[in-house]
C-alpha cells in the first residue's frame, strides 16, 4: 500500500495544483490585487516590485491581475473544448464500432484525414474560414480534437461488442440505442476519462498557440496567449511582460499533466501491469 | 512487401485528395469576398471599387462557380501549379519552393537536435530507473512538455540574443542564426521521444530473454547492445515518424517568431491576408510531408519487422 502511494506522488501533486488553478479562476474577482482592464499611460512597463509583483505592461495595466482573470478564459475554453470532442469523438467512436460497415468506413476515412496532418495546420487552416475570436477557436480545437475520442472508443467498443453481456443484452430484445447507451458507454468511459485528463494540458498549449497567433480571443482581453503576444513586442526592455504568462500557461499544463499522468497510472490496468513487472 | 507498400501508396495518395478537397472547399466558402480582401491586401482600401472588383475577378477566375474553380484548381494541382497567390502575385508553387528549403534546413536540424538528446536520455533513464538520474530527465521531460513553445523562443530570445548576445534574434543571416529556433523546436519531440525510449527500455528489459542471457553470463555491456537496445529501438522509429509531424506544425508557430523564411511564416502570413491559393498550397505541401514521411517510416518499420512483412498488414 505505501509503495502505490509513492507511485501516485504525480497525481496528488497534479491534483493539488488543479486545485489551485481552479481556485484562483473561481476567486478571480475577489483575488485579483488591480482592475485588469484599467489602462494607466503613467504607471507603464514598472518593473515587478511590491505594488506590481509582476510588473506592468504597455498600458499600465497590472499583470498579476491579468493573468489571475486569464486563467477563467484559459480554463473555460480548454475544458469547453475538451468535452465537446470527446462527446462528439466518443459518440461517432461507439457508432463506427458498434455498426461497422458503411458508417464504419466513412467516419474512420474521414479521421484518417484529420490526422494526416499536424493539428494546429488544420484549426489555422479552419480559422480562416471561421474568423477569429474566442468560440471559433474553441470550434476549430474541436474539429481536430474528436477523431483522438473516436479512434479509442471505436477501439474499445469492437472490443467489447462480441463479449457475453452484450450479447445477452441484445438477446433479451434491448434496441440498438438502449445497448450503446447502457452497455457499450459505460464500458467505453474510462478509458475516454483518462484520455481527456491527458489531453487537456495539450489543449491548453493548443490554445495559448493559436491566440498567440492571434486566432483566439482579441486585445484588450487578458488571454494568456493574447498577452505574451503583445509583450513579444517589447522583450528588449521590459521582458517580464511577455515572460509572466507563460510561467502561467505552463503551470497549468504542468498542473493538468500530472493529473492526467497520474490518473492513468492508477486507472489503466494494462499500465499498472507494466508497473509491476518491472 | 509489395503489396504491403502499393496499398499504403494508394491510402497516402486516397488520404491527400481528401485533404486538398476539404481545405480547398473550407477555405472557399470563407465568409467575405475574396475579391475585396485581394484589393484591400494588394492596394489598400482605396482601391476597392466596382471596376477594380470585376477585374480582379476576372484575373483569378472568381466569377465561376466553386465547383469548376475546384476542377480547374485539381487539373492545375497535378502538374504542380497552385495557382497565383493574391498577396505576392507570383504562383504559388514558386513561393513555396522559395521557402521550402528552410523549413527542410530547421526541421532537419530540430529532429538531430532531438534526437541526440531524446535517446540517450532515455536509455540513460531506463537503466537507472528509480534512481535520481530517472526522476530528474522524469521531471525535466514533464517540465519541458508543459512550456509552450512560443513562450520557450521568447525565453531563448531574450537570454541567448538579446542579454548574452550569443546568437541573433532572427532571420537567418548566418550559421548561428539556426540554433535557436531548432533548439525551441526540439523541445516538443525531446520530451515524447524520452518518455517512449525509456518506455520501450523498461519492456525489453523485463522480458524473458534478458533474464536469459542474464543467466548465461553475458557482461552488462553486451546485454544492453546486443539485447535491449536491438528489440528497444524498432518501436521508437515510428514514434520518429509522428514526432516529425509535430515539427511540421511547431514549425509554422517557431518560424514567425523567429522570422525564419520558411513555409510556415509563409502560411500565417497567407491567413492573415486570406490569401486563398497560398493557403490552399502551404496545407497540400505540409499533409504531402507529413504523409511521405510517415509512409518512409512505415516502410523502415516493415523492412526490419517481418511480422508486417509477411503478413502484409501494419500491426500497430
Amino acid at each position: 500500500m505505501k509503495r502505490v502511494n509513492r507511485k501516485n506522488i504525480i497525481l496528488y501533486v497534479g491534483i493539488v495544483l488543479t486545485a489551485i488553478l481552479v481556485a484562483v479562476a473561481i476567486l478571480a474577482p475577489y483575488i485579483m490585487p488591480y482592475d485588469p482592464t484599467k489602462m494607466e499611460i503613467s504607471q507603464k512597463f514598472i518593473k515587478p516590485c511590491a505594488a506590481h509583483i509582476l510588473g506592468t505592461d504597455h498600458l499600465g495595466r497590472d499583470i498579476l491581475s491579468r493573468i489571475i482573470l486569464g486563467s477563467r478564459i484559459s480554463l473555460m475554453t480548454s475544458v469547453t473544448a475538451i468535452f465537446i470532442s470527446a462527446f462528439i469523438g466518443t459518440m461517432l467512436g461507439i457508432i463506427s464500432g458498434y455498426l461497422g460497415g458503411a458508417v464504419d468506413t466513412i467516419i474512420m476515412r474521414i479521421v484518417d484525414v484529420m490526422l494526416a496532418f499536424p493539428a494546429i495546420v488544420f484549426a489555422l487552416a479552419l480559422s480562416t474560414f471561421l474568423g477569429k475570436g474566442q468560440t471559433n477557436l474553441l470550434i476549430a480545437i474541436c474539429c481536430v480534437q474528436w477523431t483522438r475520442y473516436a479512434r479509442v472508443a471505436r477501439g474499445e467498443t469492437i472490443m467489447f461488442r462480441d463479449s457475453e453481456y452484450i450479447q445477452a443484452a441484445r438477446a433479451i430484445g434491448n434496441s440498438k440505442t438502449q445497448i450503446i447507451k447502457n452497455y457499450v458507454f459505460p464500458a467505453v468511459i474510462s478509458k475516454i476519462v483518462i484520455l481527456i485528463s491527458l489531453d487537456i494540458g495539450t489543449i491548453i498549449l493548443y490554445c495559448a498557440s493559436l491566440s498567440f497567433l492571434g486566432l483566439g480571443a482579441q486585445p484588450p482581453s487578458p488571454d494568456w496567449g493574447v498577452m505574451i503576444s503583445e509583450g513579444k513586442e517589447y522583450m528588449q526592455y521590459a521582458p517580464w511582460v511577455a515572460i509572466a504568462p507563460g510561467i502561467a500557461i505552463a503551470f497549468s499544463a504542468l498542473a493538468f499533466n500530472m493529473l492526467g499522468d497520474g490518473l492513468r497510472d492508477l486507472l489503466d490496468p494494462r499500465m499498472k501491469e507494466t508497473v509491476r513487472t518491472e | 512487401m509489395t503489396k504491403y507498400l502499393i496499398r499504403r501508396i494508394l491510402m497516402v495518395v486516397g488520404v491527400l485528395w481528401m485533404v486538398s478537397t476539404l481545405t480547398y472547399f473550407t477555405v472557399h466558402v470563407t465568409p467575405g469576398d475574396t475579391a475585396t480582401a485581394v484589393l484591400y491586401e494588394l492596394y489598400g482600401e482605396d482601391a476597392v471599387n466596382t471596376e477594380n472588383l470585376e477585374r480582379v475577378r476576372e484575373k483569378y477566375d472568381l466569377n465561376e462557380s466553386v465547383f469548376k474553380q475546384y476542377a480547374e484548381w485539381v487539373k492545375n494541382a497535378f502538374t504542380g501549379n497552385f495557382g497565383t497567390s493574391y498577396r505576392y502575385n507570383k504562383p504559388v508553387s514558386y513561393m513555396i519552393g522559395l521557402r521550402l528549403p528552410n523549413t527542410l534546413k530547421l526541421g532537419i536540424t530540430a529532429f538531430i537536435f532531438s534526437v541526440l538528446i531524446a535517446i540517450p536520455l532515455g536509455v540513460i533513464s531506463a537503466l537507472q530507473h528509480n534512481k535520481l538520474f530517472d526522476h530528474i530527465s522524469r521531471i525535466f521531460v514533464l517540465i519541458t512538455s508543459s512550456f509552450p513553445a512560443f513562450w520557450v523562443a521568447i525565453v531563448l530570445i531574450i537570454v541567448c540574443a538579446l542579454k548574452l548576445k550569443l546568437f541573433p534574434v532572427s532571420g537567418m543571416d548566418s550559421p548561428q542564426s539556426i540554433v535557436l529556433p531548432a533548439l525551441t523546436l526540439s523541445l516538443g519531440m525531446i520530451a515524447t521521444t524520452t518518455r517512449m525510449m525509456r518506455a520501450s527500455m523498461l519492456d525489453v528489459m523485463s522480458q524473458d530473454y534478458i533474464w536469459v542471457a542474464k543467466a548465461k553470463g553475458l557482461t552488462r555491456n553486451k546485454i544492453i547492445v546486443r539485447h535491449i537496445l536491438r528489440n528497444a529501438i524498432p518501436p521508437i522509429i515510428s514514434v520518429l515518424g509522428l514526432q516529425i509531424g509535430h515539427i511540421l506544425g511547431g514549425a509554422v508557430v517557431i518560424e514567425n517568431i523567429f522570422s525564419w523564411p520558411g513555409v510556415g511564416g509563409l502560411f500565417i502570413d497567407a491567413i492573415n491576408a486570406k490569401d486563398m491559393p497560398m493557403i490552399e498550397g502551404c496545407v497540400l505541401v505540409i499533409a504531402f510531408g507529413y504523409a511521405a514521411i510517415n509512409l518512409v517510416v512505415d516502410i523502415i518499420y516493415a523492412a526490419i519487422n517481418p511480422e508486417i512483412r509477411y503478413s502484409g498488414e501494419a500491426k500497430k
